[in-house]
């Protein structure tokens, strides 16, 4: 069987130290204002008493990936082990699939106009390594591996206790991302939200057809209006600096 | 040395530290380069400030050693270029390694880095005064897609930093000879 | 996830360079994706780095690294899984290391100070000049004033070399934050009544736990990786946490129980513990028998002090103390009463460490599973050192920077037979404060004898790190000694407010560019690790151990530098101790492994060792040292201050991604808190009108006052405010930090603790309006 990888957040040993947002930034050289990971604190109220709930986040590494669908070049992917990826070699930065994430898990690079996101680590792993943010945690909240192996620590602690998912009515795409909360309910803080820039499976040829050179068919387009004149003014400067090297 | 060569240098030296020695040293530079070059007629006006005193020094510590805030005047490509603004990133490599290719580093006890001013300039004014096609290469490329970029930052916030006249003079130098107009 | 506005990509010179190519793919992009879309994608590849071992500096707790570098440059920085201070976690702050090394204002080149005294006016100057000024000006006034003339505060990297240069140099005035303005009371407390040091790096069976009493313990905020994974794991284990804060903390959060207990009021809730165990007959009867001497006088004394007795001054509810006593001592030993990391807060914190030690010996927990285990020490010989002529204060590196064990020196005053070279601080010294440790001194008195010049001339100073504003709460008194004394000198890696009035400013080598002394520890497991350079230093930087061994040169004190490099020093020890620096470079570490039976001899038919200061070989619950000297009255219970109507208690703390006073400055852990903020109840702020984000001003009843933006939250009391230790910079070269937030430090009161002389920092009351 092949494998499938998650992350498991254990929010009980989560500590709200950052541990991993910085362990991933030093790890993907990512630059300031932007993060792959985050810890969100949620303060609560109930019954006059306070409440702090903590929730690590990333790319949830879903099964039916809007981003992918979202992608125009097929720099968007998912990999036999369920990790979704970025080819940056094919990424053009047009930023279709940043709306499409419910989880707000893309951005753009400046440094290297691509789409960046969390990718489980794909390059530590593939040596063996446990991602950075795991290895990293200091609460060791945040476990990591291959659920398809029983002898996994997540799958038996998967068995072991009752998991939670980021899902809604509304946003239920298979997340790789399970949370413990002993019990408490998540806040609708944290939840995934429909961006509503975020069309699935609208077809926009006219959209697309101005900039003519990518294979239309082979797209769902999946935005509106401001994002289209970023993407046709970045094709252009594109052509322009294509027009540059020529001369 | 070709006379290129020596205005780059006097640029690096201008923004070196101005011990007693090198504004000597800078002082028959520019007197050479007054010679040969009449045409940069800047050299003429920043003569008379090459003049070693104590509150050049300070002044030169405050402007690049202190950085002050909103007036961070840093002589590092690095600082400009990374979002972080920290020393020592990919640029500073990327420096590193294209005078490497060059056989040129760093003197140790120089405490430099390869993207400080000082040290970029030096290494242009060699490339200049090498005439094989690879320096060339080296040099435009340095000048076009890096130095391009940066040098200006740097002598906005220098000039910013409302300096005294030996680094506005500098400044305008530094702008003459790397900012085509 | 973004969270600010894209910087404009145009800035990334060397586009193409940079990034292999990308701009070109962009415009190739077409034909290129079209072929691929159902190809296989090319997989990022790990970029290939070295590594090396070390242990940490952004906080005191000196966690074991392995650092990564590629291209001459450490990139990534990783925990050490053999090192018992965290087993391979590395904290934000830790991985935040790498901006020290590359911030563009960190000390670069030695600087010699030209305009006046704090005013930031600096001239870069040669190494040779600067260390030659140092070794003239310090002679200058040991031959004007006597070797004691000199005083040390360190609070750095590795602060080692700079007492031993100091010792070398004569004067017994060398002094570490970590006594008078940190964990100073809980120290003295365990080491006057169990003769044991249970601070540092605590020996505390934090995983077998099944009860923890937190007294203000933030431990994960406070956090040090090992021991705050040590509690994690613990309560994973299913141990109860009861917790008490009057805010709730991100540990309030994890706890069982919470109690919002009245500021400053500890001390009153754990006699009435005391009380309750004692008179309900809660105590380990065998441990107290066994182990224990004063219980019937300790019986009598706390008679008074009963659970309803302390209701209304802790808040906390008298039938929940007897509960609480109850459910511990059905847990014991397996429990543990815990202080607060920073003990400096109210009038009588020695008394409240004195509680804590005697509930914790009431449980019986030396010892035992789940209670405080006994550590083991790798014993790694010294180099061999002429005598120290007149500072018999050696510094013992035992558990990294922090000890209070002190078997050569008994607490005694330090001076020499002529009774001339007593601390200037007072620490350890007859008539003043005989029972503050004289190893780390009391850092707030010797500023006060620096500003006041007494009891006798103090004219130069050497700083190792640190900073003795923000961390000390006395700015006036701070900002006079830095005016008086004749000579400053300041060595560090990073700028700040303190040595921005230095004479000589000396650029040091971050953690990650040097070797350093060795780090010679205790747990269950005792360990030496070492600590290697992932890169050159940076700029005209040198390490510590280099800049002391140039400065003992220049002043004829090279006998106690005798090696010629810091990496022959480790060698020689290491080969002392069967080893060398070849074998720990390859592991970083060398361990004695964890034995049980030395660990916890109580439950292995062993017996504990005690040896009290006083020499009682018995946990002496009144000890015997106190009540000769007149201090026993620390035992009993000292009302402390309450806020009028109009005014808070002032509390401030600690957040798990800053450190102190010395990480706002980082880029990458400014980028994660870049200003504090101020704690305000919804009842309190809504009598001031005040509202979330609005701006406040706090002042207190010494007429300091400053501007914060609220935070209004349900989280704090009412009659309590509370802000993040270590923001409010004002040293122009902070780039980052500068302007950002308020100092507590300049709010938080001055007083001292009257038994041992530790700063009582929580006594301020503040008034709070909107600007």
């Amino acid at each position: 069987m092949s494998k499938q990888y998650v992350m498991l957040a254990d929010t009980v040993r989560c500590i709200n130290c950052k541990a991993c947002v910085v362990a991933c930034r030093a790890e993907w050289e990512t630059p300031m204002g932007h993060t792959r990971d985050w810890v969100t604190e949620v303060e609560l109220v109930q019954n006059n008493q306070p409440q702090v709930m903590l929730f690590p986040g990333r790319c949830q590494h879903c099964d039916d990936a809007p981003c992918i669908e979202a992608c125009p070049s097929g720099a968007a992917y998912k990999r036999e082990d369920g990790i979704v990826l970025q080819d940056n070699c094919i990424c053009s930065g047009c930023e279709l699939c940043v709306p499409a994430c419910p989880y707000e898990a893309r951005w753009l690079n400046p440094e290297t106009n691509a789409i960046s996101k969390c990718t489980f680590c794909q390059p530590r792993i593939d040596e063996g390594l446990e991602p950075t943010c795991v290895q990293t945690c200091v609460g060791r909240a945040l476990i990591f591996g291959d659920i398809n192996d029983p002898e996994s620590e997540v799958a038996k602690l998967l068995q072991e206790k009752e998991w939670l998912q980021l899902v809604t009515d509304e946003v239920n795409i298979g997340p790789n991302h399970y949370y413990y909360t002993a019990g408490e309910a998540i806040p609708d803080e944290v939840m995934p939200k429909l961006n509503e820039r975020h069309l699935p499976g609208t077809i926009m040829k006219n959209v697309v057809n101005p900039v003519g050179a990518i294979g239309i068919g082979a797209m769902l387009l999946t935005f509106l209006g401001a994002g289209v004149v970023k993407l046709i003014s970045r094709r252009d400067e594109v052509n322009t600096s294509e027009n540059k090297e020529e001369k | 040395m070709n006379e290129q060569a020596k205005l780059y240098l006097l640029a690096s030296g201008l923004f070196n530290q101005p011990t007693h020695n090198r504004i000597k040293d800078l002082h028959c530079l520019i007197d050479e380069l007054l010679q040969t070059m009449p045409e940069w007629e800047i050299l003429k006006a920043l003569k008379p400030h090459l003049k070693y005193s104590e509150d050049l020094e300070t002044e030169y510590s405050r402007l690049f050693i202190l950085s002050f805030p909103n007036e961070a005047v840093q002589p590092f490509a690095s600082y400009w270029i990374e979002s972080d603004h920290s020393l020592m990133g990919n640029s500073t490599l990327e420096v590193k390694r294209m005078m490497l290719e060059h056989g040129i580093e760093i003197a140790e006890n120089t405490g430099l880095l390869p993207d400080h001013i000082v040290s970029e300039l030096e290494f242009i004014a060699y490339l200049v005064s090498q005439d094989d096609e690879k320096s060339q290469q080296t040099q435009q490329q340095l000048l076009e897609q890096h130095c391009s970029y940066w040098i200006p930052l740097f002598i906005t916030a220098l000039n910013k930093a409302n300096p005294i006249p030996y680094y506005q003079l500098s400044a305008n130098y530094l702008k003459q000879l790397m900012i085509p107009t | 996830m973004s969270t600010h506005d894209h910087f404009d990509p145009s800035r990334r010179a060397f586009l193409g360079a940079a990034t292999g190519g990308t701009a070109l793919t962009i415009a190739g992009l077409p034909s290129q994706a079209l072929a691929r879309i159902n190809a296989p994608h090319d997989h990022e590849e790990l970029k290939k780095t070295t590594e090396v071992f070390g242990f940490c500096d952004m906080c005191y707790w000196r966690c074991g690294l392995k650092i990564r570098s590629r291209d001459g440059r450490a990139v990534k920085i990783d925990g050490n899984t053999e090192h018992p201070n965290n087993w391979g976690v590395v904290c934000a702050k830790g991985n935040s290391g790498l901006m020290v090394a590359y911030a563009p204002n960190r000390l670069k080149y030695p600087m010699k100070r030209v305009g006046k005294r704090g005013e930031n006016k600096w001239k870069q100057i040669s190494w040779d000049e600067a260390l030659d000024t140092v070794a003239t000006e310090l002679n200058k006034a040991k031959e004007k004033y006597g070797p004691q003339t000199l005083a040390l505060i360190g609070h750095g990297s590795w602060e080692k070399p700079y007492h031993r240069l100091a010792h070398a140099f004569g004067t017994p005035n060398t002094t570490s934050p970590v006594f008078g303005l940190c964990c100073g009371p809980r120290g003295v407390s365990n080491m006057i009544i169990m003769g044991r040091n249970l601070t540092g790096n605590e020996t505390i069976d934090l995983e077998n736990c099944k009860y923890f009493l937190m007294m203000g313990r933030n431990i994960t905020e406070s956090l040090h990786n090992g021991e705050t994974l040590g509690w994690v794991n613990g309560v994973a284990n299913g141990a109860k946490v009861v917790y008490f804060d009057p805010r709730y903390s991100i540990t309030a959060a994890k706890a069982d129980e919470y109690y919002a207990i009245r500021p400053l009021t500890d001390h009153a809730f754990l006699l009435a513990m005391i009380n309750v165990v004692i008179n309900e007959e809660l105590y380990d009867k065998q441990f107290i028998a066994e182990y224990v001497v004063g219980f019937d006088e300790l019986k009598e004394r706390v008679q008074k002090y009963t659970p309803e007795w302390a209701e209304p001054i802790t808040e906390v509810p008298a039938q929940d103390i007897r509960r609480l006593a109850k459910e511990m001592a059905a847990k014991a030993p397996s429990v543990f009463v815990y202080a607060p990391r920073r003990m400096t807060r109210t009038s009588n914190d020695f008394g409240t460490g004195m509680a804590i030690t005697i509930l914790n010996t009431l449980f019986g927990v030396w010892g035992r599973k789940g209670g405080v285990f006994t550590p083991q020490n790798y014993k790694v010989p010294e180099i061999d050192l002429p005598k120290f002529e007149h500072a018999t204060a050696n510094r013992i590196d035992v558990g990294g920077d922090f000890n209070y064990e002190q078997p050569e020196i008994p607490i005694a005053h330090i001076q020499d037979k002529d009774g001339k070279y007593q601390r200037a601080d007072g620490a350890g010294v007859m008539g003043r404060w005989p029972i503050a440790n004289p190893q780390y001194g009391l850092t707030n008195e010797m500023w006060k004898a620096m500003a006041e010049q007494r009891p006798y001339p103090v004219k130069a100073l050497m700083t190792a790190g640190g900073n003795g504003f923000l961390n000390s709460t006395n700015y006036d008194i701070i900002r006079k000694a830095l005016e008086t004394v004749d000579f400053y000198v300041a060595t560090d890696v990073i700028p700040n407010e303190m040595n921005m009035y230095a004479d000589i400013l000396l650029p040091e080598a971050s953690y990650l560019e040097r070797y350093d002394d060795l780090q010679v520890g205790g747990g269950r497991e005792g360990y030496v690790a070492v600590r290697m350079p992932a890169m050159k230093p940076l700029h005209g930087t040198r390490d510590a151990w280099t800049i002391c061994k140039q400065l003992a040169d220049r002043m004829d004190l090279g006998a106690y530098f005798p090696h010629d490099s810091i990496k022959e020093l480790i060698d020689d020890r290491l080969k002392k101790a069967g080893s060398s620096l070849a074998e720990i470079e390859k592991v970083g570490i060398l361990k004695i492994p964890a034995d049980p039976k030395k660990n916890f001899p109580l439950d292995h038919g062993g017996k504990l060792k005690i040896k009290t200061p006083s020499g009682s070989s018995k946990a002496e619950m009144i000890p015997g040292m106190l009540k000769m000297m007149g201090y026993d009255k620390a035992l009993d219970y000292v009302e402390q201050v309450r806020p009028n109507e109009d005014e808070f208690h002032m509390t401030f703390g600690r957040i798990g991604f800053h450190t102190h006073a010395r990480t706002q400055d980082n880029v990458w852990t400014a980028d994660l808190m870049r200003e504090n903020v101020l704690w305000i109840h919804p009842e309190s702020a809504a009598k001031r009108g005040i509202n979330e984000g609005d701006l406040v001003k706090v002042s207190d009843r010494k007429g300091r006052s400053g501007e914060i933006k609220a935070k209004v939250t349900i989280r704090i009391r009412k009659d309590t405010i509370f802000m993040v230790h270590g923001f409010g910079h004002w040293d122009s070269r902070m780039t980052t930090a500068n302007g950002k937030g308020l100092a507590d430090s300049d709010l938080a009161s001055y007083e001292v603790d009257p038994s041992i002389g530790s700063m009582s920092m929580g006594l301020s009351l503040v008034k709070v309006e909107k600007v």
